[in-house]
């Protein structure tokens, strides 16, 4: 098994947070201003909703993995259509957290950066770190989580002490059509429950609970990031949308007095390993749906192209990145929009009619049963020796009703 | 350690890429080195006939500096372009190095700034990503070119540091600290009414705004028809310039920041007037939330023991809670001021000196100086708020709050008056004190 569950859940929220608080509330702002807060609690409340079917898929598939259930209940051309679909959504969301980090070093840490150049070098990194399997990237991920849990809230701290509140309000005269249309338009920024579906058949059981930690975590994660945006505006009010990323800007006005300068800037700095994890882990799961869909043995090689591809649409569609953004958005948001609410739903369909086949195949393997203890019972009688009568019986057992234990130890 | 080898050895890549990570950007090109670097942590523009005048203060670091020691050198470097934005790419032109503006914490304009709309002017700050929106909008009496030199003559620490000494005296009710953002949203905001406050550097004795505006206007001529300059004044110890050892490169140091300076008042980024009256400029300060603690003075204080006394007291622990009700139809923006530690300081009780004056527990006492107390913080805010209010400037955004928090109530009476809202909208302060003495 390749993660813990301690390690999905924190890789979750990773990705979760780090796509919500770096560039959204900018081009959030740009839309609807002050209500952006709205937005991000809502497409949040989504998320959550549809998280709960992503549980409930686990909870039906067994030991099985999302790939394994298309398969069995369609064939092997569903489970590939809908890995190829995970791998487009997975390396369209590789690009974001990757493009925030082309903000805050090109255009906001550093006067004159190459980044062509030094985009090579991070390209480099997500590869590396992709490339060390979802094992590898869940350590990194639970070696990191507080870090990236601390800095974060350190900084909402220090921007939630000098904000400004009431330019958040009021709430009365919201733009409907506007506020729809934002939330349809930055969807993609959203949906990152999504790779739970990857992770399914590849988490380790243990006695701990996965179902209500998530959910609670995630609830945390959405209330925290609306909160981000609320205290960003207040700071910034029109001139939010100008203010590139959120968690670069919204401690910039409480240290101002200090004589040793920005020493915010250590918490953004670890908040970024946050980004390079999470661009990482999209890329490998991008890379393992094509190795999927493909049939290959090395992922290395769709990692690769991956890769390169997220290096050249970072260095030519994010040029600028603020147009960049919003021609992304632009294009995928119904793609987005289809990932998040109705392949969910999809597959949940497959899973309950993968558990109905299970149920009725279940039901075969008991006749069956009963008739070969019938034989064993019968052969009993006719034999002296118990101790083989008992093994055969307790093979059948553990076939019919298998017991919760890692499945590599069963075979 | 053989553990420690095998880790080495197995994550040689993971080394390589994040030394990469970590010293590339510094390395690949040559501005980024520190001695081609220029901290510019002021600047100064002033309007001029083809566009704008833009003065930069600017740390350098000195030779030595680079290699261990502590010298810096600072500069005033002018140049005048079309638009603020190629001002300043002519100054890092001028220099030769990288003008990093990250740094940069102030910016003062000049009083000929305020004839034409300040807040399209000062575009260029809120765009470019490299300037801090957080940093702290100044106006000059005269010329803003002169008044950002005169920094020179203050302690360094107090020059290059301008916005920390002002955040320190706005808390201790004694400025007025408008970052740019809130200058400019402000003027784009509901009431398009901003406040920013003044600055005045004089050498001691003379921090009179009028004697060092006509000094400035002459200096003005003189100076524009010698065009671009640069005036260069040295200090720290290591310095290529300065000299050694000393803080001081020869020039006293007795410049000053004025105690009250005056508070300029826009609509829609546009000047209309000042507050220039004590009580008016306290009234200002005191509506602000970050000014928590501070000196005040009460005059002419007569009742029980005291005859015509000027009390002094010092403030602690002061927090404001804005709300706004609606007065037969009208809004009325409501200042809760709490304050919990009074201190009295001094009392000048004139032709009735007691010994009573010096008890603490005197109950009549303490009473007389709270509510005098109360009265003059209760009149300081009204006596700024009516003096905009005459010119329809809400500086105190009665409009936006009623917006904000009594959005069906306001939305009917702005749809009734529109922009001259303010005509019917009215101030209330109530001020508690909680312990004196």
């Amino acid at each position: 098994m390749a993660l813990t569950k301690r390690q999905s859940l924190f890789l979750l929220l990773i990705c979760f947070l780090v796509i919500k608080v770096q560039r959204l509330p900018s081009l959030i702002a740009t839309n609807v201003g002050r209500h952006g807060w709205l937005v991000l609690l809502i497409l949040g409340g989504v998320d959550v909703l549809f998280l709960l079917l992503v549980l409930l898929f686990n909870k039906k598939a067994g030991d099985k993995t999302t790939y394994e259930v298309c398969e069995r209940v369609g064939s092997k051309w569903l489970a590939k259509i809908i890995y190829i679909l995970f791998a487009i959504y997975f390396i369209l969301k590789c690009i974001l957290p990757y493009e925030a980090v082309h903000d805050i070093f090109a255009n906001i840490l550093f006067d004159h950066l190459s980044w062509e150049l030094y985009s090579v070098i991070l390209a480099g990194t997500i590869l590396f770190v992709a490339s060390r399997r979802l094992r590898n990237i869940g350590r990194l991920g639970e070696l990191f989580f507080f870090f990236i849990a601390i800095s974060f809230i350190v900084l909402l701290v220090l921007g939630a002490v000098t904000t400004n509140y009431y330019r958040t309000l009021p709430i009365a005269d919201i733009n409907g059509s506007e506020f729809l249309d934002t939330c349809i338009h930055y969807n993609l920024w959203f949906g990152d429950f999504l790779i739970l579906y990857l992770f399914i058949g590849r988490v380790k059981q243990d006695d701990s609970k996965l179902g209500w930690p998530i959910i609670v975590g995630y609830l945390i994660c959405v209330i925290a990031s609306a909160f981000a945006y609320i205290v960003f505006y207040g700071l910034y009010e029109y001139l939010a949308s100008n203010q590139n990323s959120l968690i670069s800007s919204i401690s910039q006005f409480s240290l101002l007095g200090l004589d040793i300068g920005r020493i915010d800037w250590f918490f953004v700095l670890f908040f970024q390993i946050g980004t390079v994890i999470s661009s990482a882990l999209y890329l490998f799961l991008s890379g393992d749906c094509f190795k999927k869909v493909f049939g290959l043995k090395k992922i290395w090689v769709p990692l690769i192209i991956l890769a390169i591809g997220v290096y050249l649409a970072d260095i030519f569609i994010f040029k600028s990145v603020q147009a960049g953004a919003s021609i992304v958005a632009n294009i995928t948001k119904y793609f987005a929009l289809f990932m998040i609410i109705i392949l969910p739903m999809i597959l949940f369909v497959i899973v309950c009619i993968y558990n109905k086949k299970q149920q009725s195949k279940r039901s075969l393997l008991c006749e069956d049963f009963k008739k070969i203890s019938f034989l064993v019972k019968r052969k009993k009688v006719n034999s002296s020796d118990n101790l083989v009568e008992y093994q055969i019986d307790s093979t059948l057992i553990k076939k019919i009703n298998p017991p919760k234990t890692n499945k590599r130890r069963l075979k | 350690m053989k553990k420690f080898k095998k880790f080495l050895k197995n994550k040689t890549w993971l080394l390589i890429l994040l030394a990469g990570l970590l010293f590339i950007p510094q390395s690949f090109n040559y501005q980024a080195k520190l001695n081609m670097r220029v901290l510019v942590s002021g600047l100064a523009i002033d309007k001029t006939d083809i566009g704008y005048e833009v003065t930069a203060q600017v740390i350098m670091p000195t030779p030595g500096s680079e290699g261990g020691g502590t010298g810096a050198r600072l500069d005033f470097i002018s140049e005048k372009g079309e638009s603020i934005g190629e001002g300043i790419q002519k100054i890092a032109y001028k220099i030769g190095k990288t003008a990093g503006l990250s740094h940069t914490s102030f910016v003062m304009v000049g009083e000929n700034m305020l004839e034409d709309n300040l807040a399209s002017a000062l575009d260029y700050f809120a765009r470019d990503a490299k300037v801090n929106p957080s940093i702290m909008l100044l106006v000059c009496s005269g010329k803003a070119k002169d008044m950002i030199k005169e920094t020179k003559n203050l302690e360094l620490s107090v020059g290059v540091g301008l916005q920390k000494v002002f955040i320190y005296k706005q808390s201790s009710l004694n400025a007025l600290v408008i970052p740019l953002e809130e200058f400019i949203n402000d003027s784009f905001g509901l009431g398009k009414s901003a406040m920013v406050g003044g600055i005045l550097i004089a050498p001691e004795g003379k921090e009179q705004l009028e004697e060092q505006g006509n000094s400035s206007n002459g200096k003005n001529i003189a100076g524009e028809s010698e065009g671009a300059s640069n005036d260069e004044f040295s200090i720290g110890a290591g310095g290529a310039s300065s000299e050694s050892g000393g803080q001081s490169s020869g020039k006293e140091k007795n410049a000053r920041i004025k105690f009250h300076n005056d508070i300029y008042y826009f609509k829609g980024g546009k000047y209309v007037n000042k507050l220039t009256k004590e009580k008016e400029i306290l009234g200002a300060y005191l509506s602000e939330k970050v000014s928590t603690s501070g000196d005040f003075k009460i005059n002419s204080v007569t009742g029980g023991i005291l005859q015509d006394a000027t009390i002094g007291v010092t403030f602690t622990n002061k927090t404001n809670k804005i709300d706004v009700k609606f007065k037969n139809g009208n809004p009325v923006l409501v200042y809760n001021i709490s304050i919990r530690d009074v201190q009295i300081v001094e009392i000048l009780n004139k032709d009735k000196p007691s010994i009573n004056i010096y008890n603490k527990q005197d109950k009549e006492l303490i009473d007389i100086v709270r509510s005098k107390l109360e009265e003059e913080i209760e009149l300081c805010i009204k006596s700024a708020f009516m003096k905009a209010k005459i010119d329809n400037v809400d500086i105190f955004n009665v409009g936006e709050r009623a917006y904000q928090l009594q959005y069906s109530r306001w939305k009917k009476y702005y749809e009734k008056y529109g922009e001259n809202y303010l005509k019917n909208s009215d101030i209330e302060v109530n001020v508690s004190i909680r312990n004196i003495n």
